[in-house]
C-alpha cells in the first residue's frame, strides 16, 4: 500500500458502512482500553489526544486485513501498543531536541475523584521503560501469560518472570507511597 | 497494597469520560484533517526519493556528456555517487516503512523500527558529513553545466583545491562544535538536531532503541 492510498482511506474511511459498524461494535467490546494505553503513554492531555486519534486511526486502517478466526483483542493490543510505544518514543526524542517538561507535569487523566492508590499505580507505571509498561497493562487488563506473550511477541515464561520482578518492585514501591501518604 | 484490589481499580478507570473520549476518536475518523505520522514519513520518504531520482538524472547527464574530460567528470561522479547514493537510501527506507505492519507482535514491530530509525540516523549523518565536501564539485558542475562557465579557467586550480580544503576545515570544525557544546544548542531544535547527527549522538540514541527491545525479548 503506497503513502496516496493511505492518504484516500484517512479521507474517506466510513466508505464501507458495514465494515465501519463492524469496526465500531469490537470497539466497543473493549471500550476504555485505547483511554487507559494513551494515559500511559502520554504524558499532557494534548498528547494523549493525539496518541489517541493515531491508536483509533491505524486500527481502522488496518481493519480491513484483520483475520476473523483470530481474537480481537490481541490484534487490537498488538496494534495499539505498537503505536503506543512508536508515538511514545518519537516525543522522547523530540523532546530531547527541545526543552525539558516542567515539574508537576500532568500524569493522567481520569474521572474527577480519583482514588489515590489508582494514582500511585498510574504513576508506578509511567516509571517503567514502554516495554515492561506494556507487559504490566495487559496484566492489569486481566490477560493470561500466554495472551500477553503473543501480543508482545516473547516466551510465556519470560512474561511470567518478567511480571514476577515488576510486581515486587510495584508492591514495594506502592506500600512505600503508601506510608509516605499515611505519615503526612 | 493486594494486587487483586488494583487490578479491579485499574479495569475501572475510565468510566464514563473514557467511552466518551473513544467514542469521539470513532466519530473523527472520518475527519480529513486526521494524518499518521508514519503517512508523513512515507511522503517525506516519497519526495525525498522522487527530487534525488530528478538530480540523479541531471548528474547522471552531465556525467555522459563529460565522461571524457576529466576535470568535469572527477566533480561530476562525485556528484553523481552522492545523489545515487541518496536514491539507494531513501528506497531502502521506504521499503522498510512498507514492511511495517502493526498488527505483529510488539517486539518484532519495535525492532523493525528502531532498524528503520537507525537507517534514517545514519543517512542523515552521511549528508550532514557530505555537504561540505560537495559544495566545491556543486560549483564547478553548476557553473559548468547551468552557465556554461569554466572555474578552473576563471579562478585556478588552487581556488579549488583551497575551497576544498576549506570544506573540510568547516566540516571538523562543525563536528568539534557538536561534540563540546551541541548539548547547549537548546534554544534551536533543528540546531540541536544537527549537532546531534555530527556528534553521533543521534545514533547512539537510535541504537539504544534496539537495545532496549533485545534487552526485553531476552530471556531473564
Amino acid at each position: 500500500m503506497n503513502a496516496d492510498t493511505r492518504e484516500l482511506e484517512s479521507v474517506e474511511p466510513l466508505a464501507d458502512e458495514a465494515s465501519y459498524r463492524a469496526f465500531e461494535e469490537h470497539m466497543a467490546a473493549h471500550r476504555g482500553i485505547v483511554f487507559k494505553l494513551a494515559n500511559a503513554y502520554a504524558p499532557t492531555s494534548e498528547e494523549r489526544e493525539d496518541l489517541a486519534q493515531e491508536i483509533y486511526l491505524q486500527l481502522w486502517r488496518s481493519f480491513p486485513r484483520y483475520d476473523r478466526e483470530r481474537r480481537f483483542s490481541t490484534w487490537m493490543y498488538r496494534i495499539a501498543l505498537n503505536v503506543a510505544i512508536s508515538v511514545s518514543r518519537r516525543a522522547a526524542t523530540r523532546f530531547r531536541h527541545t526543552v525539558p517538561l516542567a515539574p508537576g507535569t500532568e500524569v493522567a487523566e481520569t474521572d474527577d475523584d480519583l482514588d489515590p492508590r489508582l494514582e500511585a499505580l498510574q504513576a508506578f507505571i509511567q516509571r517503567l521503560g514502554e516495554l515492561d509498561r506494556a507487559l504490566v497493562l495487559l496484566h492489569l487488563e486481566g490477560h493470561g501469560n500466554r495472551e500477553i506473550a503473543s501480543v508482545l511477541g516473547i516466551t510465556a515464561s519470560n512474561v511470567s518472570t518478567k511480571l514476577s520482578r515488576i510486581r515486587g518492585r510495584m508492591r514495594t514501591e506502592l506500600t512505600a507511597a503508601e506510608q509516605y501518604e499515611g505519615g503526612t | 497494597m493486594e494486587f487483586d484490589v488494583l487490578q479491579d481499580l485499574w479495569r475501572d478507570l475510565g468510566g464514563k469520560a473514557g467511552a466518551k473520549f473513544e467514542r469521539r476518536l470513532l466519530d473523527g475518523l472520518g475527519a480529513d484533517h486526521v494524518r499518521s505520522n508514519m503517512t508523513r514519513l512515507e511522503l517525506g520518504l516519497w519526495l525525498e526519493l522522487i527530487a534525488s531520482l530528478g538530480v540523479c538524472f541531471l548528474t547522471g547527464g552531465y556525467l555522459f556528456e563529460n565522461f571524457g574530460t576529466l576535470r568535469y567528470a572527477i566533480p561530476g561522479l562525485a556528484l553523481h555517487g552522492a545523489v545515487l547514493t541518496m536514491v539507494v537510501l531513501s528506497a531502502r527506507q521506504l521499503y522498510a516503512v512498507s514492511r511495517v505492519d502493526y498488527s505483529e507482535p510488539v517486539v518484532v514491530i519495535q525492532r523493525r523500527l528502531a532498524e528503520l530509525r537507525v537507517s534514517r540516523v545514519r543517512s542523515e549523518g552521511a549528508m550532514l558529513i557530505a555537504a561540505p565536501l560537495l559544495w566545491t564539485p556543486l560549483a564547478i558542475v553548476g557553473a559548468h553545466g547551468v552557465f556554461g562557465l569554466d572555474l578552473y579557467a576563471a579562478f585556478g586550480a588552487p581556488w579549488i583545491v583551497v575551497n576544498f580544503g576549506l570544506g573540510v576545515a568547516v566540516l571538523l570544525l562543525a563536528i568539534w562544535l557538536s561534540r563540546r557544546y551541541g548539548e547547549r544548542a537548546r534554544e534551536s531544535a533543528l540546531a540541536r538536531r544537527v549537532a546531534d547527527g555530527l556528534a553521533g549522538r543521534s545514533l547512539v540514541e537510535a541504537q539504544r532503541l534496539f537495545t532496549d527491545v533485545d534487552e526485553f525479548a531476552a530471556e531473564a
